[in-house]
């Protein structure tokens, strides 16, 4: 009895998802090993939007970076796209402010368990069709690289990507008023967190919604509507972005050099992305809506970046961040090649064969560990050689937490190494003269060259009103007053 | 009076970290989507209705966190958050004991 109470647990899927979640924990908590603060420039800027919400209380806040008031989502000079990922920062804050944990713990600990959400939204998509543990098991894989990002950061991207499998699975099996609610609620909200997985979903939904039209036209309106209202809203707001996202369709765009762009099949691996190409195979070959639905998502999601790598048409985050969307969907789709693989029925033909003929209850278990131990062999040594940028190091971090425990609010402008300074807001709460968010501007420029020489050019402190310098080499100017190694601030502040 | 009962129950919770921080997680990241999944799914396994909390728990708290800001200018602090959540937890959980006591007393 208690022997068999055992078996049933060894076989059932919860059992088997544990080791598959612990190699996803595992693989996006490699770069946060040996690194206890945010990496990537997007996760510091994340962390300063989120504390400013905070402290303001509110969706109308002053620009924590440079001091420009933020007049939430009817926009600001910065453009409203800048603020298409608010959403994200406000859910880190209000967990920041709820749960009480650090955001040192948070932003090392939080991607590899939001991780675990997203590949079981993998594994629900898969689950119904028979292919749920394998679409985790792909699902697992998907890389994370400085330029196209992934589940390592705690960025607006991957709080989005969970609702792309979570849409699709709801989409597939219901069809109830609630269902086109809850999928209603999930755009808004991407709409809210990050735009652009808005527009991902839809790209990754349409072919399911048309190929649906001919066996059930009335859900498919109804998903389509469901997706649909949540951008016809918001119209009036963001009429003009919209105009201007649509024009630049039909203009030739350049590729952005300062982002590495990794190719899919090389990041994700050779042999999962065979598995893909055998998985779209098999649900072709299955049909059915559902099946047709999730390899023509992919195919258009494909066609989507190919067009814009190949003919540079297209919207330039949209094949950025698609690099994410196309790896969720090729880890489901994979699955289903994992699983023809694990059903694979050897023709009775070859068991005349007394190798085959006797190892026939065996095979398909031995080929599915040996392709498992394949990509595990060739996707875990990609992963660990994978580098990283540190931003700030521990004497950064100490300096950055003493500043703001010890210099006043009459102190709120900071000159320092351009690439640190989105950090030094994130913690510090104060403005910087320059940031690098992307690439180096001419005030990037300006203010290493200041640093450089010394911090001589009082005349250019007074006129950008900079109060505080942090600087690793000296300073050499009597109107600065050293109040710690590193860290001096303007003398006769007035 | 919710402010004088929260206001006395933080200092405990503020002593306790680990605590605050998994009560936090899960009033954050699950027990409002999981309320509402009751009454949105029915037909749903396990693990099925555990992701889909999670996801509606993340939008519905989001969500009406910042248009309660927008619209009533109600700020983001702590004590408001909270309702707020408490509010989202609880709005589905009377129609669902209706919907459960209808479907008894039908089979009954």
């Amino acid at each position: 009895m208690l022997g068999q109470h055992i078996k049933n647990i060894a076989k059932a899927d919860c059992f088997k998802l544990i080791p598959i979640l612990a190699l996803g924990f595992y693989l996006t908590f490699i770069p946060h090993v040996e690194y206890q603060y945010p990496l990537h420039v997007d996760e510091w800027s994340q962390l300063a939007y989120s504390e400013t919400i905070l402290q303001a209380g509110d969706m109308q806040f002053t620009e924590p970076f440079h001091g420009e008031v933020v007049e939430g989502l009817t926009g600001s000079e910065y453009g409203l796209g800048y603020y298409l990922s608010i959403g994200s920062h406000l859910f880190w804050g209000i967990v920041h402010q709820i749960t009480g944990i650090p955001w040192l713990i948070i932003y090392r600990y939080f991607p590899s368990l939001f991780f675990i959400l997203i590949i079981l939204a993998g594994y629900i998509v898969g689950r119904r069709q028979g292919f749920g543990l394998e679409a985790a098991f792909f699902t697992c894989l998907i890389p994370t690289t400085v330029g196209v990002l992934g589940p390592a950061f705690l960025v607006p991207v991957i709080l989005a990507l969970l609702f792309i499998p979570l849409v699709l699975f709801v989409a597939f099996n219901f069809r109830t008023v609630w269902s086109y609610i809850v999928i209603f609620i999930f755009t808004c909200f991407l709409l809210l967190a990050h735009a652009s997985t808005a527009v991902g979903l839809v790209i990754a939904i349409v072919p399911y919604v048309l190929i649906a039209l001919k066996g059930n036209w009335k859900h498919s309106l109804a998903v389509a509507a469901a997706l649909f209202l949540p951008f016809v809203a918001p119209l009036p707001w963001i009429f003009r972005l919209s105009v201007t996202t649509v024009q630049s369709l039909f203009e030739s765009q350049p590729l952005v050099e300062y982002v590495v762009l990794p190719s899919i099949i090389e990041v994700y691996g050779y042999l999962p992305a065979a598995f893909c190409i055998l998985g779209v195979i098999v649900l072709m070959k299955r049909g059915g809506s559902h099946n047709y639905g999730l390899a023509s998502g992919l195919l258009l999601m494909l066609a989507m970046m190919v067009v814009f790598y190949q003919f540079h048409y297209g919207v330039p985050i949209m094949f950025y961040r698609g690099f994410m969307y196309t790896m969720v969907l090729m880890g489901v789709i994979a699955g289903a090649g994992l699983m023809w693989l694990k059903d694979f029925v050897i023709p009775p033909r070859f068991l005349r064969w007394p190798v085959l003929a006797w190892s026939k209850n065996y095979i398909n278990v031995t080929l599915l560990l040996l392709c498992v131990a394949l990509v595990l062999a060739t996707t875990i040594p990609n992963r660990l050689s994978t580098s990283y940028y540190y931003m700030i190091d521990d004497r950064d971090y100490e300096a950055f937490v003493w500043i703001k425990e010890n210099i006043g609010e009459e102190y709120n402008k900071a000159i320092l190494d351009p690439w640190k300074a989105t950090a030094f807001t994130a913690i510090t709460g104060k403005k910087v003269y320059s940031r690098i968010q992307r690439y180096p501007k001419d005030t990037d420029k300006k203010a290493t060259e200041f640093l450089r020489e010394g911090c001589k050019d009082t005349e250019f402190l007074r006129e950008s009103d900079i109060t505080i310098v942090y600087s690793l080499v000296d300073c050499n100017n009597p109107d600065l007053i050293e109040l710690r190694p590193h860290i001096y601030v303007v003398k006769n502040l007035e | 009076m919710i402010k004088q009962i929260i206001d006395s129950a933080l200092p405990f919770i503020d002593q306790v970290p680990f605590l605050r921080a998994i009560l936090g997680f899960i009033l954050v990241f699950f027990l409002p989507g999981f309320t509402w999944t009751l009454i949105f799914f029915r037909r749903v396994v396990l693990i099925e209705r555990v992701v889909l909390s999670f996801g509606l728990s993340i939008a519905l708290v989001t969500l009406t966190v910042c248009v309660i800001n927008l619209l009533f200018d109600i700020k983001i602090t702590g004590l408001n958050t909270f309702l707020t959540i408490i509010a989202i937890t609880a709005i589905p959980v009377v129609p669902y004991c209706v919907m459960r006591f209808v479907v008894n007393s039908e089979k009954s």
